[in-house]
Parts: structure tokens; C-alpha cells; sequence
């Protein structure tokens, strides 16, 4: 069995015996360390198995890919110091010479190559992130072309997530793809990480505690001055906000709203917030010629632009924003989040909350009494999901809309999704890509799962105006020229009220007073810029 | 004698069986382990292809024979959250809660019996009164609100003690202890008192009123009559003919807070099998939740047939009636 305790009693006296020397000693100044309390632990070490974001960040520490983001968000070099787009569809990458994985290999085209392939594995969950990748050719040691099938305006944004494995190290622990979890297996490279990065796993002890300590040989400069990063899920939101209050932990993410005054009070706590990349709207079918859930006199009447406009009109979105969520979220008309390729921050205007207004469009739509339907929503997925749609089912009462409210946890809630079986439901969605692109090739486009367009359409809207101004965006290599493109479509989906956008999420961090963090709108928390005074 | 057990062993086998096939319909319908390995964004073509991974395509008659065959052969599969063999997780998180559970036990022994035979002596004085009533509060006290308050008290204010997690632990092998270090058994102090609360009022409420019927009883009389001291009629005599039930109840009790910690362990972050289950739920992970439950029947079924064995060897009223009646 492994053993992975990682506070052996001897050793830690060992080590308090020798820190006692070294400070009488007149020893190096206190090693910084960072405790860092998370609502839930990464579920794995491995880099491609799981596309969840608190996993990709603590692995982030540890693993690099060939691109990265800087300070102000743009795309930056990380283990790729340059790139150039040779044709359409091949892209040549010159990667960062000496530099070391943890093991003391070296790294090289190969394992870029490696990388890629088993991100495109079958058990990997980035598969969707490099399936437009036709092949990668090793040119030499610290050269490499991707070639792609379809000229991908978005190929870089994706590489910035497949991050980078040693290839003899995952040959010689037989971890050269994700784990297969159907197959029952138990693999290496779910307890041990071998990255480039500037921090090594130290210990790992799932649901209770990893620890990274600083990569003495790091290839380049770090903003942080980290020493050593305690990783630690406290999924009870009291406990945690104690524990932070109490100095147990010097960083919080997912700060409970009820609890932001609280901290905000503390003069040795602080609270930083950003507008987070999830925008939380409702959805209807489309797809449906009668309500599946619901009666509206056997039809839908969700298909009527109107009344989708209608729903829109009666929600209050500034209350909710007010209440439920106690400040912390942006009311919005649209549904990409800002920061993304494509945000015009015009569309964030929303229609003022007016309920007679509605009432006039669903009589006009021939709905004077209004109709009953089932509303969907999950009760663990979104930040104060339920309580946003218990809040809505109100106000669509106020106009005649009879919502029933069916909640869910989310691993009831996203099959049925997928099956394409609700009337109504609310979703957050997120663009990894920091571009409105990724958006709207899977939720707007019509449904065709071969090629990957239209895969989250939930509402079944199919309208092929849409499908080709969408195409021509996404052949659009050029960023300005598809921005413009971008940004005429968010707009035509907000006139035909396709979803009704309610807020952008905000994130909100804790801290102690001595900790500088920059938060990414993606949630990733970036190790790499994370300093204590 | 033999037929009786034989007897019992059998019910046992048919409990667990029908707790297993409880547990695999219950969980299979519950939530869908696809959104735990795809992630909530998959698309159509690799739902299906995990689908017939899984097998869970197959006939569901089917599927359970084989998910049978691989228990029995101790093999309960892989956790879908963790990606680790469940019973390896499982072994891994037993010590933290069981060192939690035992822990919780003796704080409630040590201070419950006394408590109890002290109120059961002295039933008119003030401080019976006062113990009877914090008793009270301790059962009706939500062990969620128990452990916040703790923390609130003993981290936030005061800064004494650790606001979770399970301290330094030092391996024995095939047991992570967290008794051996100072930060473990600071750690302990919290978690143990929250479970031990309820506990101690239950206890305490038992043997008070186990010894008011022996204290009654003819024999407690004499043993007065006979001028034997105080002190040795209460403790030796009346105290020890409560024991029977008060050791019985903390024997199912015991059973019941391995099982059921789960709350404290997550006020906590206990890395205890409570918490296991907690997060197992949450992520639908329904290899582990399955595991979990066939465990903790096995738990209760050992315990259940303990009692029942021990019983008819205390007690020779019981194997004569065995021996006839069908039970």
C-alpha cells in the first residue's frame, strides 16, 4: 500500500532538532509558507484526467504547459519562448531550452508530443481541448510543429491547458494516458506529479492535505516568494472562515457571501474580489412543439420570442443580485462574462425589471393567463443556485407564469441536461479559452456532436444564420477582426432573448493581511504571483 | 448452542445481501456516475463509449452478479471521485475515524458514569439539578452547532486549538495514529468532546436511572443492613448490577458514532470515513457510497451478533428458551 503520511513523528522532531540548530546557528531568514484552505481537494495528480478547475490549479504549481497567461491576461510564454503560424494549419513552437523536470530530467519536443497524445487519449478529459489537433511533428530537440485539421483561431488558448509530462518518467511508471476508470485501474501518476513547474509535490493525502515546496532549480524568476504551499480542502464554509479568522490558514477561496462583512471587519483579514468568467442564465426549449414539461395548451410557448422576452422582463435581476447574493455579482444582459474575446460591455445593460411590460407581451404572445411549466435547476452548483431560483419562480408568479421548481444535485441535474429533458433551466457557463468563441460553437450552434458544435445546445435552437455567422467568426484567425464578429453575435442573441442572462459571478477571496494575491477571473489561483509580506 | 448461531450467521449473510442489493439499485438511480468521471461537459459519443466501459450498458441482473463476484472476493472497485481502489481508501480512513469514535467514548465513560451515579445518589442536591439540565441541552444540541461553537470558542478566541484537520500522525504500518503527537491529540480534543456530548448525556441519563431500580432492590438493602461502607454498596455492588445494559448501549452507541460521525468529521475535516461518504455523496461517486454502506452493515451485523452471542453466554435463561423456541 502507499504510504503517504507525511508527518512522521521522528523525522518532524529531526527536523525541529535541526531548524532549533539552525536558528541558534543565526540560519537563513523564516521560509514563507502559505496555507491554503479550498472548499474541495484536486480529485487527482494527474494533469489530463479531470477538466475541474481546482485540480488544474493545484496543479499549476506543479506542471507547466507551453503557454501561460501573464498579469494582464494575455497569452505569455512558459515552456514555449516563441511561436509562429507557418500555414493555416500548422503551428511551430520553439521551446525553452534547460529546462529540468523535478526528477532532473530534461525537457524536450518529446514530451510535448507525449503531452499531447495523452491529452488526446481516451480516458483524458482535455480530449476536447486538442481534438482539432491532426498530429505534432518533432523537428528537433527544441522544435515542434502541431499540425491542426481546420485552421483553430484558438489553438494556442487551448495548449495553455495540456500541460506537459516527462516522457521517460510516464513510460517508466506506464502512466503514458490517463487512467481509465472503466477499466478499474489505479495508475501512478494519481498520487505522484513530475512536472516542471516552480513548486514539487512534496506529500499528497487525499481530502486531507498536499504540500509543495519551492523548485530550488526553476528555469525562470518568480513574482512569488513562496516558500512552501500547504494545500488543504476544508469543505465545511465555518470551519474554513474560522480557520482563516483564527490564523490556521493564511488564504480562503469560495468565501461563504454571508460571511464577507464579517471578514471585511477584521483589521488583520482582507478581501479581494474579481468578476469571475461565469455568467449564470436560463434556458428554454426550443426544440420541443409542445411543453414536455408543463401545459401551455399543447404548445411551446418558449419558441415565441416574445415570451422569452417576457421572462426576461419579470425577473428582477437587481434584487436578486441585492439579496440572494448580497452584492457580490454583476447584473447582466448577456451571457458571455467580461474579459473574454468578444465582450461588448454595452450588452451588459439590462432591460428594467417591469412586470406590466411582461404581462403585455405574453397577452400579446396569447398567454393573458399565463401557463405552468416545470423549472430545472441544480441545488449544489452554482453559487447560491437554489436560492437564485427559488427567488425567480417568485417573481415569474408575480406575471402569471406558474413555475414549478424541480432542484437537483448537479450529478442528477447535468444528465438530464444532456438529454435534452427540461424546459427551463439555468446554467453557468464558463469560456476556458478567454474567448466568447468557445461559447458559442458549443451552446449556440445547432446540435451536431461529430464535430463538436452545438454539444452543451440544451435549448435545441437550431438557426442556420446563426450557425453561419458563428463558422465565419471561428474561421477568422485574425483576434480584432473576430472580436468585431464576436461582438455583432452576442448582440443579435440578446435581441432574440435566446437565454435570459441574470448576473456574472463575482469570486471572493479571504486573507490574511500580509498575503498579495492576484485572482484570475478563471479561478485559477496563480502560485506564481502569490507574495507575503 | 451451535444451531443458534448457525441460525444467526445465516440472517446475517441475508441482511447483508439485501443491504448490497440496496445499496447497488439505490445508488445506480441516485445519480449518475458519468458526470463524476466526465467532468459536468462531455459530449454524447463519450457518454456512450464510458457507458458500455462501464458496463452499464449490461442487463442490471447482470450487472449486480458481477459486482457481487468482485465483493466477495473483497474487490469493491475503483473510487470514480479518487481514482484510487476503494478499499485501500477505505483501510486508509478507517484509523481517524475509529481513534475519533473511541476517543469520543471514554470522555463520555469518564464523565457519564460518575455523573450518573452521582445524580442517581444524590437526587435532591442542587448540582444533580444542574447536571440533569446541562445534560438535557447536550441531546438536544445539533452536533453541527456543538463543533462550530467549539471552534468559535476554543480557535477563534482563544487560539488553543487546531480548527480542523487531523494534526501530526505517526504510521504504524497499517494504522495512521494521531495519538502519539501533541498536535494529533489537540486536534482530537474538538471533534471527540462534539461526538462525546451527546454521548455523555445519554450515558449519564441511563446509569442514573439504572442505579435508582438497583438502589431499590433487596440486596442493596442488606448490603446497608450488613454495615458494609457507603462507598462500597454504590460502587461495588449497586453500581457494577447497572453495568449489563450501560455496557450493551455504549457497545451499539460505539457502532453508531464510526457510522454516523459524518457531521462532526465535517465541521471538522476529520479525514475520517464520514467525511469520505459526505464528499463521496456529493460527487455521486457511487462505487465508494456503495462500499461504504455494505461496510457499515457489516459493522452493525458483527455487533448485533456480539450481543446476541455474548447474551447467551451470560445468561443461562436464554439458552434454554433458544433451545426450543423458533425465534
Amino acid at each position: 500500500m502507499l504510504n503517504l503520511q507525511s508527518n512522521r513523528q521522528p523525522l518532524a522532531l529531526l527536523a525541529a532538532i535541526g531548524v532549533a540548530g539552525a536558528v541558534a546557528l543565526g540560519g537563513p531568514a523564516e521560509a514563507k509558507t502559505l496555507r491554503i484552505g479550498a472548499q474541495a481537494d484536486a480529485g487527482t495528480m494527474d494533469p489530463h484526467a479531470q477538466n475541474i478547475q481546482t485540480t488544474i490549479s493545484v496543479l499549476s504549481m506543479v506542471y507547466e504547459a507551453l503557454i501561460t497567461r501573464d498579469k494582464s491576461l494575455r497569452k505569455a510564454p512558459q515552456l514555449a519562448t516563441s511561436w509562429e503560424n507557418l500555414e493555416p494549419t500548422v503551428w511551430r513552437f520553439s521551446l525553452r531550452p534547460d529546462v529540468k523536470f523535478h526528477d532532473g530530467a530534461a525537457f524536450g519536443a518529446d514530451d510535448v508530443a507525449l503531452s499531447i497524445a495523452r491529452a488526446q487519449a481516451e480516458t483524458s478529459q482535455f480530449k476536447g481541448f486538442v481534438a482539432n489537433i491532426a498530429e505534432t511533428r518533432i523537428v528537433d530537440d527544441l522544435t515542434i510543429d502541431v499540425v491542426t485539421k481546420t485552421p483553430d483561431p484558438l489553438l494556442l488558448d487551448k495548449l495553455a491547458y495540456i500541460f506537459v509530462m516527462d516522457k521517460d518518467w510516464a513510460e517508466a511508471n506506464n502512466v503514458q494516458r490517463p487512467q481509465d476508470l472503466g477499466n478499474q485501474e489505479e495508475t501512478f501518476s494519481v498520487l505522484n506529479a513530475n512536472g516542471t513547474g516552480p513548486y514539487v509535490l512534496q506529500a499528497r493525502e487525499p481530502d486531507s492535505r498536499s504540500s509543495f515546496t519551492r523548485n530550488a532549480d526553476y528555469w525562470g524568476e518568480l513574482d512569488g516568494d513562496i516558500d512552501e504551499v500547504v494545500f488543504q480542502p476544508v469543505s465545511s464554509d465555518p470551519t474554513r472562515v474560522a480557520a482563516l479568522i483564527s490564523g490556521d490558514l493564511d488564504l480562503i477561496t469560495a468565501v461563504p457571501s454571508q460571511n464577507v462583512d464579517q471578514l471585511t471587519a477584521n483589521p488583520d483579514l482582507k478581501l479581494q474580489t474579481t468578476d469571475e468568467f461565469r455568467t449564470l442564465f436560463f434556458g428554454f426549449d426550443h426544440g420541443s412543439d409542445a411543453l414536455q414539461y408543463g401545459d401551455a395548451g399543447g404548445a411551446n410557448p418558449f419558441k415565441d420570442v416574445r415570451v422569452r422576452e417576457a421572462v426576461n422582463l419579470a425577473i428582477d435581476a437587481d434584487t436578486i443580485v441585492r439579496t440572494v447574493m448580497r452584492g457580490y455579482a454583476t447584473p447582466t444582459g448577456q451571457i458571455l462574462a467580461p474579459g473574454n474575446l468578444g465582450y461588448d460591455a454595452s450588452l451588459d445593460a439590462r432591460a428594467d425589471y417591469d412586470p406590466a411590460a411582461s404581462k403585455s407581451l405574453l397577452a400579446e404572445a396569447g398567454y393573458p393567463e399565463g401557463f405552468s411549466f416545470t423549472l430545472d435547476c441544480p441545488n449544489n452548483r452554482y453559487i447560491n443556485d437554489e436560492a437564485i431560483c427559488r427567488a425567480v419562480t417568485t417573481m415569474l408568479a408575480q406575471v402569471g407564469l406558474d413555475a414549478s421548481l424541480n432542484l437537483m444535485p448537479r450529478a442528477q441535474y447535468f444528465p438530464k441536461l444532456w438529454d435534452r429533458d427540461s424546459t427551463m433551466f439555468l446554467m453557468g457557463f464558463n469560456s476556458p479559452y478567454f474567448d466568447g468563441l468557445y461559447m458559442l460553437e458549443t451552446m449556440l450552434m445547432s446540435r451536431n456532436d461529430d464535430a463538436g458544435e452545438g454539444i452543451y445546445n440544451y435549448s435545441l435552437n437550431s438557426d442556420s444564420a446563426l450557425d453561419q455567422a458563428i463558422a465565419d467568426a471561428r474561421a477568422t484567425i485574425d483576434g480584432a477582426d473576430r472580436d468585431r464578429k464576436m461582438q455583432a453575435i452576442y448582440k443579435s442573441i440578446k435581441d432574440e432573448t435566446l437565454y435570459v442572462p441574470l448576473h456574472h459571478q463575482v469570486l471572493v477571496y479571504a486573507m490574511q493581511d500580509n498575503v498579495n494575491v492576484q485572482i484570475r477571473p478563471d479561478n485559477l489561483l496563480e502560485i506564481r504571483w502569490v507574495t507575503m509580506d | 448452542m451451535i444451531s443458534f448461531l448457525a441460525r444467526r450467521l445465516g440472517q446475517a449473510v441475508i441482511v447483508m445481501l439485501v443491504v448490497t442489493a440496496l445499496s447497488f439499485v439505490m445508488f445506480r438511480f441516485l445519480g449518475d456516475p458519468l458526470v463524476a468521471i466526465l467532468g459536468v461537459d462531455s459530449t454524447e459519443a463519450q457518454r456512450q463509449a464510458l457507458r458500455a466501459d462501464l458496463g452499464l450498458d449490461r442487463p442490471f441482473a447482470l450487472q449486480f452478479l458481477s459486482y457481487l463476484g468482485n465483493i466477495v472476493q473483497g474487490d469493491f472497485g475503483i473510487s470514480y471521485r479518487l481514482g484510487r481502489s476503494v478499499e485501500a481508501v477505505l483501510i486508509e480512513r478507517l484509523p481517524a475515524t475509529v481513534e475519533l469514535a473511541v476517543s469520543g467514548m471514554l470522555i463520555a465513560i469518564v464523565i457519564g458514569v460518575p455523573a450518573g451515579v452521582y445524580t442517581a445518589l444524590n437526587r435532591r442536591r442542587f448540582v444533580s439539578r444542574v447536571l440533569l439540565s446541562i445534560s438535557l441541552f447536550g441531546i438536544s444540541l445539533p452536533s453541527f452547532f456543538m463543533g462550530v461553537l467549539l471552534i468559535w470558542v476554543f480557535t477563534v478566541k482563544l487560539g488553543w486549538l487546531p480548527s480542523f484537520g487531523r494534526g501530526a500522525t505517526v504510521d504504524l504500518g497499517w494504522w495512521s495514529t494521531g495519538l502519539l503527537s501533541i498536535s494529533g491529540l489537540k486536534a482530537l480534543i474538538m471533534p471527540a468532546l462534539t461526538l462525546a456530548v451527546f454521548q455523555i448525556a445519554m450515558i449519564m441519563r441511563l446509569v442514573r436511572a439504572e442505579m435508582l431500580e438497583v438502589v431499590r432492590t433487596d440486596f442493596i438493602r442488606f448490603a446497608r443492613a450488613r454495615g458494609l461502607p457507603a462507598r462500597a454498596v454504590h460502587y461495588r455492588h449497586a453500581l457494577r448490577n447497572t453495568l449489563i445494559p450501560v455496557i450493551t448501549i455504549i457497545g451499539l452507541q460505539l457502532g453508531s458514532i464510526i457510522a454516523f460521525a459524518v457531521i462532526t468529521e465535517a465541521v471538522f475535516q476529520w479525514p475520517g470515513l464520514g467525511l469520505l461518504f459526505l464528499q463521496s455523496v456529493a460527487a455521486a461517486d457511487v462505487t465508494m457510497m456503495s462500499a461504504y454502506l455494505i461496510l457499515i452493515a457489516a459493522l452493525f451485523v458483527t455487533i448485533n451478533l456480539c450481543v446476541d452471542t455474548l447474551y447467551l453466554i451470560i445468561d443461562p435463561r436464554l439458552r434454554g428458551r433458544s433451545k426450543n423456541a423458533r425465534s
